[in-house]
């Protein structure tokens, strides 16, 4: 398993804070491996002529496309990617006067940030260092969290198979990158509305084309530093957001703030048995305080009893004793009565 | 639906086992693996509704999420009784901590029919971890204390099989358990939360906020207490014959969790509250999910946080378990709409997801077996009372 | 539930309910649309700041309403005509004699009606002075373009002095110049300077006044309705001429755009010819009817407006100069095929010389015009089809997924060819055949027979932007075109799918 930039960010139970907290520092500086590759999409030269859809199809062996290329009631809704299509093109602007159409490409950003790979539990994602984001589905469990977080809903997954399921999502066709090729897309397109190169140059190819025609683009080059970067950059004529994109996206990456949370993590580990303990021995020692109390108070109504009992003892004594003294004189007397009248007869 | 077979010690079978009860269940029980056999023939798409834009449908929101939070009463009860020292509550500690341990395995079950490999569900653990991962920390978390509910569900087993050895062992390691039980469900609780902050675009700004854990553990605090009150609720009429505490002693337990569920909903209700005051999103009320989630605040969360008032104020025990259980659709309906209500609120209408019935009958079935088991342990072992031999024990 | 505790619920829920009200409170407003014949009543700044809300005045609804009353009911009409003031208030700058004269004249007017029983206005404060959201006005401003002016000058011929003068300040009149004329705007600006009204001052007493007379004489006369100057429906109403006769202003008919360095190709500029190709004088004579070095000099300077001479000239994408003008002209349909991109120059500096084609400009005399009407540009016939400009071109060297493309070579050059002839800007700069086939041939030397595109587009590896692979260059070339043209541009529709895919 290659150490990829996710590695770095680091938060969680276990042996990755060991790992990551020495290195979290450096995060913030990495700008990304340079001669990383990337695409530049043109809308503006877009035609929805789908080429690329039959490429991508055929580069990866999957089922062709359902409606044919020259039908264009296909447009007529606006589709997303799905386990077969791993791209789609949508018209999203219909002029009905001599205006050309406005279509768009939609695939997997790779972005230079993603959050494909942060969520994902079992690390089945990684961003290499050549730009695409790759998918490895042997350590995939199928949790889909990948699938609910990508903010450009690029990721699809096959709820039709069983046992074997897989996220299915564009590759930047990594292996004709590695053998040196072209992703299917960019070859196939006769309009040249996909360039396929390094990122940073294609930046600059970007702005010098809105350099050259500021009439016919918006100064702005869509992923250049939307959640931070994105490897699929696009050119526009028309406001992004009437693109389907750009809708409360900012440049913070999103990994950073999906994680942000985690940090917390340690501090519960740390601080809770602390503080539980405490809290645990406080109740205890409002239990023992109680309980001395009670037996105090027990002990003290147990001496005052005790106190009564023997001041009544004390008083029945005495009482027993003056009737004895008095029984005593009675008999005394009585006897002496009785001895001086036997006396006298 | 009480079962003429129902008291302390094993069943005798000799009315047999064809009760109304059982029947039912039976056929919930057996049509759910029924379903779960083509889950596992057929995939996801011959028995669920989800879709490429909403992959976590009924089986997350509920059986994980939902289930998660409303298997909080162990934990509450037990740090109340164990750590706060509040030994008054200490007869519905062992009902709350079966609860929870049969509600965390009601979470195992629901991930093992919705997961696309289930039997890869240790994998982040022993193959190929992704620590970044919220959901990684929620696993982890939940496995463990899956583990601490297990060993905190043991003491009765042990007292039930004589282990008196065993049993004094657990019973030492209690106050350890209950502390690594709080701080399991604090991370997992508000990470649960805190897996939805990935989306910012996809999730409607009035649920999404940088506080969602806080909301959620605060929330799953709310719920466990009110699944206690309506756990005892059909416990205490169930299993009437073995509960050996006063009626005024359980009464005064119950009031005792309505108050804490008052006060819980109304920090609940203010920190939201708050929230939307500090990203300036008052004019989003005005808007038609504005609307719902003011349905959601004031019909689930302010409404039994007033009814638990006047219920524990007036004494009156109809309305504790009335608010209890809106309280408890409340929760499912605020897991519900952070996993596939409010979330892709922005999609058009035609993608929404519904459940459908499979999903339906599965998550029931699931429900079901909990309840069945309950029953089961509930009807053999010192559960609803105390065995003679440890009255009065740890 | 004992009566405390009600108490505390409803106190609960009122509190829930009354935070909604911030949130109903900030909800968007929808956009408020004010007539054209609403104006805002002015208040002078000498007048110092208002304590109420401006009015905004139905002017429409009461010319409508009193329209038998006549104007003269709230403007002055006398010897110098129409007086667009509010006569009560006309003169008065300072606060308490304005407001009282507005007071008196509007709800005075008010209050008698309704004693009449007739249809009247407000008389209490807050029913004039209302507080509105901020709207936007539908009123839209007219132009006096050369059909509306030739128009009065038919009405009107030889009479000029009865709309265009100018201020003789010796003797502090209005007098009527030849050969001055202006616009109106020329020296009437938004605000009152000096001794001129405002534009909006001048042009209601000029031409409402005129109007309303002949209106009262029941002649042929223009509107005095506000809609029916400043709505954008009625505008579009009147009548235009076919034939618009040449304004005479004793202008040239053609004239030297000679430049301010000596050395420098003149431009023989024919003015008559762009007379016709304009709506107004001011589509040039953007702010007076002077030549353009009488303002924007060799440097930038306060009269020309930062703008120096070669910017006034030449300048991409601003109307008013010479080659922005004609980019624009060239983005217009039969032509948006090559010249898509108006801010981008096609043709490069070859075209200089066909405007620059005067001798060469020498310091101080300069000589005269040529007395001819300049010879309408004659284009050679196009040549037939041939080995070197074939009629059709076979463009097979990519054929894979797709047939061959047959291209109609010929049918698109006569397509083009027709276009060029229809419009004499596009004669003139497409003066030979080369410069038309240097719109798709680019890039190369224009000769006998232009090279193919993978000449120099080879199906390379590494394209740059400015030079994509060969199918790229294809398509581009060729869909652009056709989507600016509304042309088909599926793929089938200029190759055949090969037998066997998809």
């Amino acid at each position: 398993m290659t150490v990829t930039r996710r590695g770095f960010i680091g938060g969680a139970v276990g042996a990755a804070i060991t790992a990551s907290t020495a290195d979290a520092g450096t995060v913030k500086e990495f700008e990304g491996y340079p001669g990383r590759y990337g695409l530049l999409h043109d809308t503006t030269l877009c035609v929805g002529c789908r080429s690329c859809e039959v490429a991508c199809k055929q580069v990866n062996g999957l089922p062709p496309v359902e409606q044919p290329i020259d039908d264009p009631s296909v447009f007529d809704t606006v589709r997303r990617t799905t386990e077969t299509s791993l791209t789609v093109v949508n018209r999203y602007v219909d002029h009905e006067d001599g205006e050309p159409d406005v279509y768009r490409k939609l695939q997997c950003m790779h972005c230079n940030e993603p959050c494909c790979a942060t969520v994902c539990p079992c690390h089945a994602f990684e961003k290499t260092p050549e730009g695409p984001v790759l998918y490895h589905p042997e350590l995939c469990m199928g949790c889909r969290y990948c699938v609910m977080a990508c903010p450009y809903y690029a990721l699809a997954y096959e709820y039709e198979d069983p046992l074997t399921p897989k996220v299915m999502r564009c590759t930047m066709c990594y292996d004709r990158i590695k053998e040196g090729l072209h992703p299917g897309c960019a070859d196939a397109c006769p309009m040249g509305a996909i360039t396929f190169g390094e990122r940073d140059e294609l930046i600059r190819i970007a702005h010098e084309r809105i350099r050259k025609h500021p009439d016919r683009y918006i100064d702005h080059i869509f992923g250049e530093h939307e959640f931070g970067g994105t490897s699929w950059m696009v050119l526009a004529g028309t406001p992004f957001k009437d693109l389907d994109l750009d809708e409360g996206i900012t440049t913070e990456p999103l990994p950073a703030i999906a994680t942000s949370y985690l940090g917390v993590v340690p501090l519960v580990i740390t601080l809770y048995p602390g503080l539980l303990l405490g809290m645990y021995a406080f109740s205890k020692r409002h239990e023992a305080v109680a309980r001395s109390e009670r037996e105090e108070a027990v002990a003290a109504a147990v001496a005052a009893t005790e106190e009564d009992a023997q001041a009544k003892l004390a008083a029945a004594a005495e009482r027993a004793k003056k009737d004895k003294e008095r029984a005593v004189d009675a008999a005394v007397k009585k006897a002496l009565a009785e001895a001086q009248e036997g006396g006298d007869s | 639906m009480t079962d003429v077979t129902l008291d302390a010690g094993p069943s005798t079978g000799k009315t047999g086992w064809l009760t109304p009860f059982n029947l039912i269940s039976g056929v919930i029980l057996i049509g759910g693996a029924a379903i779960l056999g083509v889950r596992f023939t057929h995939g996801l798409a011959a028995t669920t509704n989800l879709s490429n834009t909403y992959p976590w449908g009924l089986w997350i929101g509920f059986d994980v999420m939902s289930g998660v939070a409303l298997a909080a009463g162990g934990f509450v009860t037990s740090s109340a009784v164990y750590l706060f020292g509040m030994k008054e509550y200490k007869p519905i500690v062992r009902p709350a901590l079966l609860t929870g341990f049969l509600g965390y395995f009601l979470v195992v079950l629901g991930l093992l029919a919705d997961l696309g490999r289930p039997w890869r569900l240790p994998y982040p653990f022993i193959r190929s971890a992704g620590p970044t991962s919220p959901l990684f920390e929620v696993a982890l978390c939940v496995a463990l204390y899956l583990t601490v509910l297990f060993i905190e569900s043991t003491p009765p087993v042990f007292e039930w099989l004589g282990l008196k050895w065993w049993r004094r062992l657990v019973g030492s390691m209690t106050i350890a358990l209950t502390i690594l039980g709080l701080i399991l469900s604090t991370m997992h609780q508000s990470t649960l939360g805190a897996m939805f902050m990935v989306a910012p675009t996809r999730l409607h700004p009035l649920w999404y906020t940088s506080h969602i854990p806080v909301h959620f553990f605060v929330s799953a605090v709310a719920a466990g207490l009110a699944m206690v009150i309506v756990e005892g609720m059909i416990s205490h009429r169930a299993f009437h014959h073995q509960v050996e505490i006063s009626r005024e002693r359980f009464e005064a337990i119950n009031f005792g969790l309505a108050k804490a569920a008052a006060v819980t909903l109304a920090m609940y209700l203010a920190i939201k509250t708050v929230g939307i005051a500090l990203e300036d999103e008052w004019h989003l009320l005005a808007t038609g999910w504005g609307a719902w989630f003011l349905v959601e605040m004031v019909g689930f969360v302010l409404l039994p946080c007033l009814l638990f008032t006047v219920a524990y104020r007036e004494r009156r025990l109809v309305l504790a378990r009335v608010a209890a259980v809106i309280t408890v659709i409340g929760i499912m309906l605020n897991r519900f709409n952070v996993s596939f209500i409010a979330y892709n609120w922005n999609r058009p209408t035609n993608e929404i997801y519904v459940p459908s019935w499979m999903e339906i009958w599965v998550t029931v079935a699931f429900i079901t077996f909990a309840v069945v088991a309950f029953k089961w342990i509930a009807n053999h072992m010192p559960i609803m009372y105390e065995h003679p031999d440890w009255k009065g024990v740890h | 539930m004992s009566h405390r505790t009600v108490l505390n619920s409803l106190l609960g829920l009122l509190v829930i309910a009354a935070s909604a009200v911030p949130a109903i409170a900030s909800r968007p407003v929808p956009v408020r649309l004010v007539d054209p014949a609403v104006v805002e009543i002015d208040w002078p700044a000498a007048a110092g700041e208002p304590q109420r809300p401006v009015v905004e005045f139905n002017h429409g609804l009461h010319a409508e309403t009193l329209k038998n009353d006549g104007c003269a009911t709230c403007h002055r009409i006398d010897d110098d005509g129409f007086h667009p003031s509010f006569k009560a208030a006309a003169g008065i700058d300072r606060r308490e004699p304005l407001m009282d004269a507005y007071h008196d004249g509007c709800t005075s007017c008010h209050l008698r009606r309704a004693g009449e029983g007739l249809k009247s206005g407000p008389v209490t404060c807050g029913e004039c002075h209302v507080k509105h959201d901020p709207g936007v006005s539908l009123r839209v401003a007219p132009v006096v373009d050369l059909s509306l002016h030739a128009r009065h000058v038919k009405a009107f011929p030889d009479d000029c002095g009865r709309c265009h003068h100018v201020l003789d300040k010796a003797t502090d009149t209005l007098v009527y110049r030849k050969n001055t004329e202006e616009a109106c705007r020329g020296c009437h600006k938004a605000v009152a300077v000096e001794d001129s009204p405002s534009l909006r001052d001048a042009v209601h007493r000029e031409c409402v006044g005129c109007h309303l007379e002949r209106a009262e004489r029941a002649e042929d006369t223009g509107p005095f309705r506000c809609v029916g100057c400043h709505d954008e429906a009625e505008l579009a109403a009147v009548k235009r001429l076919d034939e618009i006769p040449r304004l005479d202003r004793g202008q040239s008919d053609r004239a030297w755009v000679k430049g301010l360095v000596a050395g420098v190709s003149m431009v023989p500029f024919d003015h008559k010819l762009h007379e016709g190709a304009s709506s107004t004088c001011s589509s040039c004579h953007h702010d007076r009817m002077r030549s353009c070095a009488d303002c924007h000099t060799l440097q930038p300077g306060s009269d020309g407006g930062d703008v120096n001479l070669q910017q006034a000239h030449h300048e991409h994408g601003s109307m008013l100069s010479c080659v922005g003008c004609h980019q624009v002209a060239a983005g217009r349909d039969d032509c948006a095929g090559c010249h898509r991109d108006t801010t981008v120059a096609v043709g490069g500096v070859d075209s200089c010389a066909v405007c620059h084609r005067g001798p060469k400009r020498q310091l101080g005399d300069v000589p005269p015009v040529p007395e001819e009407e300049p010879a309408p540009v004659a284009l050679d016939e196009l040549p037939a089809a041939s080995d070197d400009l074939p009629e059709e071109v076979t463009i097979d060297l990519l054929s894979d997924t797709y047939e061959a493309s047959k291209m109609p070579h010929m049918k698109i050059i006569r397509r083009l060819d027709g276009g060029i002839r229809n419009s004499v800007l596009a004669s003139r700069f497409h003066g030979s055949l080369d410069a038309m086939c240097s719109g798709c041939h680019h890039h190369s030397p224009v000769g006998q027979r232009p090279s193919g595109c993978v000449s120099c587009h080879g199906n390379d590896n590494a394209p740059t932007d400015d030079r994509p692979s060969l199918k790229v260059a294809y398509h581009r070339q060729c869909v652009a075109c056709h989507q600016r043209l509304g042309l088909k541009t599926g793929c089938t529709d200029c190759h055949p799918a090969k037998e066997g895919t998809s």
